[in-house]
């Protein structure tokens, strides 16, 4: 027989029957349902093993703040462990089952820790695994985790994708119970543009749980039109499923959209979660109160609940626990349990009521004064114990028992800032204190106001409030009549027993916990934190940290006011990760930057390298080659030996204009560039403000106010801001403009001894590119082509004859391939990125491998570049002592001997003698193999590298274990006096 | 010699343009577009000639539009010229400001139906619910610098990113118009 413990009624589609499976077993539930519902309604009241001691445990809330519910959801890749039951919305074919049992939730071996739990206490960590040391990682730690944890991850990657999102608003309610909706409507009503979230599925809070009429009609039905009213108003977004996870700064919030959890799996291209950033004018937190359970001996036995769980599940799941249930109370709600198990049909075998002067029932016999003193029933509650008022032992019949220690107001997110909760004694619960992050006000049961009416009237009033503050203006309605009663509660927070009292089921935390870390000096609630892990589980403590600090308190001798409560950070529930990464994941981690030629490197079968975001051709593999470097070589040598060709559109380009862009530039680099001509480029060394080199690169003059700057490609972000700096913040008198002009060229380098006769091809025929008129280091804007404009610089990095030419980016592909065929008859080679740090290397060239934020123009052998005719950005801090000293690193090539191979980052020792940091000269900062020297080769920073060229020493890399004998000699491998630049 | 041959931002002949359940997007080819940045105690002259060949300059976070032609506020005293190349920029400003070319700095698309602000509002935080037609922002979308541009409040954007990130943005607009 299926769904025993279902009942008439409840807010559940019995229409559409769904059915699912946990451990195995074929189970019904109806649309509606939760996981948890659906197995309360089946009699499944063991559902897992807990954390510590695998004690068997059902469920004991209809929310968030569910400690013992985790369940293992679906199965394969999309498994998911420590998923709660009561917030998995029932669906055809969800699978579950237990987990942290084996073999069997029934039958579980590790139950034998139960056993061991005298060992087993706070600190026991601390106390037992601390000899010898070693142990910890590769003995305690692993046994640990294998006997404590949870589910486990199915190790298969995500198949779902999950999306961010980012809204705004001027209200933020959080939390649509009755505070949360009047509020939303109120700020609906007055134009306002609004957001409601909330965790469940359908609206309504609690309302959906109670039997409380609001004027005329069932909680549930009111709930039911506002929403259809707020759905009407084009300014109002309701957002069920959606759970604000955390308050950050500047108002914005973090919400939790679960669009995908209650399908089987959510369609292709559609995200399963949506991690929403929500910047909210003002914001309103609705989120309602938790109730308390109430530490006595085994008060962990399945099927012993909150009280107001009990009422959720009869009401609004028409499920009950059990037949027969008995209630245990200190407060008022308890009594009113028992008033709608009754009214459903459902037996009540006492309400055993902490109170001396507890009020009379009209369904139930009251035992006054009374306390359940234990619990027992193999794998669930059968009978409880309950001590009179006289001192005399009872036993009570049930299959459940609800609990009412009173209800906790939900104030995590008003800690979110550091705000501190504040005591409120008339209902023994920590209400919102000081510290509310900005833009925050609290309405409702999440401030102590307990009622239906009060909370509909806090909600309306706090809206009003909140709007006002923004200038909108929101009217007050006549709100509709409701339950109003006060709250009557006499504390008690736990019933002295032998045997062990559960305040944080989810960490198994006991009363016995709390004593220890009382007797061992950790007192501060922080403290007791820790040493007992209460309320540090995925629950946060929401049902069981203030009777953890209540009994410290009690022991303490101190008031709970005094005690005070730790502080909540986000995230509210558990937020997977993937959430918060979205789309950032795998191949789309981050977004890519594809030079103008990609598609023809691509249609060449190039080999592609990421540099920076960008994404370059590292070489072009022809036919019959094996090994990357055959590539490269024969990219190298047929460069040098006629014409190659590489895509260079990456260096970060600036367009800098304005009558005082020479000054500008004067400053920002070492050297002057005031006095470059037009038509003319000149190398630059730019220093930061500490006189550490940043940057290098070549600028062209093209006007009398006008130059472009060439940057790095690794650095043209971070150049282009620290000129955005030095413009606005440094120099805001400077008649100066920058604009990054990085992505419209399309710049090739044509480099090799027949580079002019190439370009002399494409070159419409007015423009006079001989050695002559176009000498090394100049430039000019030209056309190509027919027509099509371009810039052209006469610059080299590969030490060859070279020249750069630009085109508009929409003529990149097409300028590519026309290099290509305009340089057959000379063989032309495109290169990659490979051949052109061969060939920078070759020519000792510095890039970022040497430009690394701890040299100097010193260490380059550039010190003659910081000009001390002006002030430049670094020049004063660059000849500081230690800077300037004589045996100070500088910039030397490295020739391997006897065939030995060069690594960087290698570092440089004698010949003979210790390798260590302290016989440490230098390292170095580039390596390859030079086809050209037919060597492997390097450039590095050795101490006085200038005048130990010659010098026989060695490159020791002892972390991959190798060594190399190398000479010491100029970083100039060819062409040392330049002169094929000028060719 | 011939002429070379243009390309699109997304390195096709012909832009793309495609509709996935009734929202449109369209890669916009060969948009002439200029920065035009004020130069130091030019403004009178400046403004002259901005007022003959822009109209009225747009406050922050807005655009305005005079004879077919556009104007986006970048920043201070710096917009982005839409509709009119550089060089009659350069000639009608002078010495009065900076111009330069960004017709090719940039890969546009247009997207265009009653899902759009849903779209955008899982691609960037710019509030582009409450933009109106003539708001214009700078924003980020997945790390790439972009200006989300109000053609329509609520059904008509220009989005434009950097060119050389043209795929990868397109890939993000793909990707967030089959979520939705």
């Amino acid at each position: 027989m299926t769904q025993v413990n279902r009942l008439n009624g409840g807010l559940i589609d019995r229409g559409t029957p769904l059915a699912f499976t946990f451990d195995g077993r074929r189970l019904t539930g109806y649309a509606g349902d939760t996981l948890a519902s659906a197995l309360v309604a089946n009699g499944v009241r063991l559902v897992g093993r807990s954390f510590k001691y695998h004690r068997p445990r059902g469920i004991i809330s209809a929310g968030s703040e569910e400690p013992n519910g985790l369940v293992e959801l679906r199965t394969g890749a999309r498994r998911e462990p420590n998923s709660r039951a009561t917030m998995t919305e029932l669906y055809d074919g969800l699978v579950s089952s237990s987990q942290n049992r084996f073999p069997s939730l029934g039958f579980d071996l590790m139950g034998v820790n139960d056993r061991l739990s005298a060992f087993l206490g706070a600190g026991f960590y601390y106390k037992t695994f601390m000899w010898p040391k070693a142990f910890w990682e590769r003995i305690y730690e692993p046994i640990i985790r294998r006997a404590a944890g949870l589910g486990a991850l199915s190790g298969e990657d995500d198949p779902d994708v999950y999306d961010r999102g980012f809204r705004h608003c001027d209200l933020l309610v959080i939390g649509a119970g009755p505070a949360g909706m009047t509020a939303a409507l109120t700020a609906g009503r007055a134009g306002a543009e609004v957001i409601i979230v909330d965790e469940d599925f359908r609206a309504g809070g609690r309302l959906l749980q109670e039997r409380f009429t609001i004027g005329e009609q069932s909680g549930a039905s009111w709930a039911e039109k506002v929403t259809a009213e707020l759905a009407s108003l084009p300014n109002v977004r309701i957002m069920p499923r959606s759970t604000a996870i955390g308050v950050f700064d500047h108002g914005i919030y973090g919400v939790l959209e679960r669009t995908g959890d209650h399908v089987v799996a959510p369609e292709a291209g559609k995200p399963r979660q949506i991690f929403w950033r929500v910047y909210a004018r003002r914001s309103l937190l609705c989120s309602g109160a938790t109730e308390r359970l109430i530490g006595f001996s085994d008060n962990d036995r399945p099927g012993i609940m909150q009280a107001g769980a009990v009422r959720g599940y009869v009401n609004r799941f028409a499920a009950t626990p059990a037949e027969r249930v008995a209630i245990f109370t200190n407060n008022d709600d308890g009594h009113r349990t028992a008033t709608d198990l009754v009214a459903a049909g459902v037996d009540i075998s006492a309400i055993i009521d902490s109170r001396s002067n507890a009020p009379q029932s009209d369904v139930a016999e009251v035992l006054s004064g009374a306390v359940v003193t234990g619990t027992s029933g193999r794998l669930g509650l059968s009978h409880v114990k309950v001590g009179l008022a006289g001192g005399r032992h009872h036993h009570v019949d049930c299959g459940a028992l609800a609990v009412s220690g009173g209800w906790n107001p939900n104030v995590h997110l008003t800690c979110h800032h550091r705000g501190r909760p504040a005591w409120q004694e008339e209902i023994a619960g920590f209400v919102p204190g000081e510290g509310v992050p900005p833009g925050m006000r609290i309405a409702g049961a999440a401030r102590g106001i307990f009622s239906t009416a009060g909370a509909l009237a806090d909600g309306q009033a706090q809206a009003i409030a909140q709007l006002a503050e923004i200038g909108i203006a929101a009217a007050s309605d006549n709100l509709p009549e409701a339950e109003d009663t006060a709250v009557r509660i006499t504390p008690l927070w736990h019933v002295p027993g032998k045997r062990r009292a559960w305040l944080d089921q989810q960490n198994d935390v006991t009363v016995k916990d709390v004593k220890l870390a009382h007797q061992e000096n950790f007192r501060a609630v922080e403290h007791l934190k820790r040493y007992t892990t209460l309320g540090m589980a995925s629950d946060q403590g929401r049902t069981s940290n203030v009777l953890g600090l209540a009994v410290m308190a009690e022991l303490t001798g101190r008031t709970i006011a005094e005690t005070g409560t730790t502080i909540y950070r986000p995230p509210y529930t558990p937020t997977p990760i993937a959430a918060f990464a979205g789309r950032s994941v795998g191949a789309d981690f981050r977004p890519t930057r594809l030079p103008p030629s990609h598609h023809w490197a691509a249609e060449q079968g190039a080999s592609f390298v990421e540099a920076g975001a960008w994404l370059r051709a590292q070489w072009f593999p022809r036919e019959g080659e094996t090994h990357w470097r055959e590539s490269v070589d024969r990219e190298v040598l047929a460069t040098r030996a006629s014409v190659g060709v590489c895509d260079v559109s990456t260096l970060g380009k600036i367009d800098i204009q304005g009558r005082d862009a020479g000054a500008f530039l004067d400053l920002v680099y070492s050297n002057t560039f005031s006095t470059l001509p037009v038509g003319k480029t000149r190398y630059g060394l730019m220093l930061r403000e500490d006189g550490m080199v940043m940057d290098d690169g070549t600028t062209a003059r093209l006007g009398d106010t006008h130059y472009v700057m060439t940057t790095t490609t690794a650095n043209a972000g971070g150049v282009y801001r620290h000129l955005e700096f030095v413009r606005q913040c440094l120099r805001p008198n400077m008649d100066v403009q920058l604009i990054s002009a990085t992505d419209s060229w399309a710049q090739f380098a044509v480099a090799g001894p027949n580079a002019r006769r190439v370009l002399q091809q494409i070159i419409d025929k007015k423009h006079d590119i001989s050695n002559d008129a176009f000498p090394f280091m100049a430039c000019a804007e030209i056309s190509v082509c027919g027509g099509v404009p371009a810039r052209l610089f006469r610059i080299s990095f590969s030490g060859e004859l070279a020249y750069e030419i630009a085109v508009p980016s929409r003529y990149g592909d097409s300028m590519i391939r026309t290099l290509m065929a305009a340089g057959e008859p000379w063989d032309i080679t495109p290169y990659g990125v490979e051949a052109l740090g061969v060939m920078r290397i070759e020519k000792g060239h510095v890039t970022g491998n040497e430009l690394n934020g701890t040299i100097t123009a010193r260490n380059l052998g550039m010190a003659r570049m910081v000009s001390a005719k002006k002030d430049s950005i670094g020049a004063v801090l660059a000849g500081r002592e230690a800077l300037v000293a004589e045996d100070g690193l500088s910039l030397v090539g490295l020739e391997a001997l006897n065939g030995g191979q060069i690594i960087a980052g290698s570092h440089l020792f004698d010949s003979e003698g210790p390798v260590d940091a302290a016989h440490d000269q230098g390292y170095v900062t580039s390596a390859a193999w030079s086809p050209h020297i037919e060597a492997s080769i390097g450039l590095g920073f050795i101490t006085m590298g200038a005048e130990r060229h010659g010098e026989i020493i060695r490159a020791m890399n002892p972390l991959e274990g190798r060594s190399a004998e190398v000479r010491i000699c100029s970083p100039h491998f060819i062409d040392p006096e330049g002169e094929r630049l000028r060719d | 010699m011939t002429s070379l041959t243009p390309t699109t931002a997304l390195g096709g002949s012909t832009p793309f343009d495609e509709t996935i359940d009734g929202l449109r997007i369209v890669e916009i080819s060969a948009p002439v577009m200029a920065s035009l940045a004020m130069l130091k105690g030019r403004s009178s002259a400046f403004n002259k000639a901005a007022g003959t060949k822009l109209g009225k300059l747009p406050e922050p976070g807005t655009m305005r539009s005079h004879k077919k032609v556009g104007t986006v506020w970048m920043g201070p005293d710096q917009y982005l010229i839409e509709g009119m190349d550089a060089s009659s920029l350069a000639a009608a400003f002078g010495a009065s400001a900076a111009v330069t070319d960004q017709s090719d700095a940039w890969v546009r698309f247009d997207v265009t139906g009653e899902d759009v602000v849903a779209m955008l509002e899982r691609l960037s935080n710019a509030d582009s619910r409450g933009m109106m037609q003539g708001d214009a922002t700078r924003t980020a979308i997945h790390h790439m610098h972009c200006v989300i541009l109000c053609r329509a409040a609520g059904t008509d954007f220009t989005i434009l990113g950097p060119r050389s990130s043209a795929a990868s943005l397109h890939h993000a607009l793909l990707a967030a118009a089959a979520s939705l």
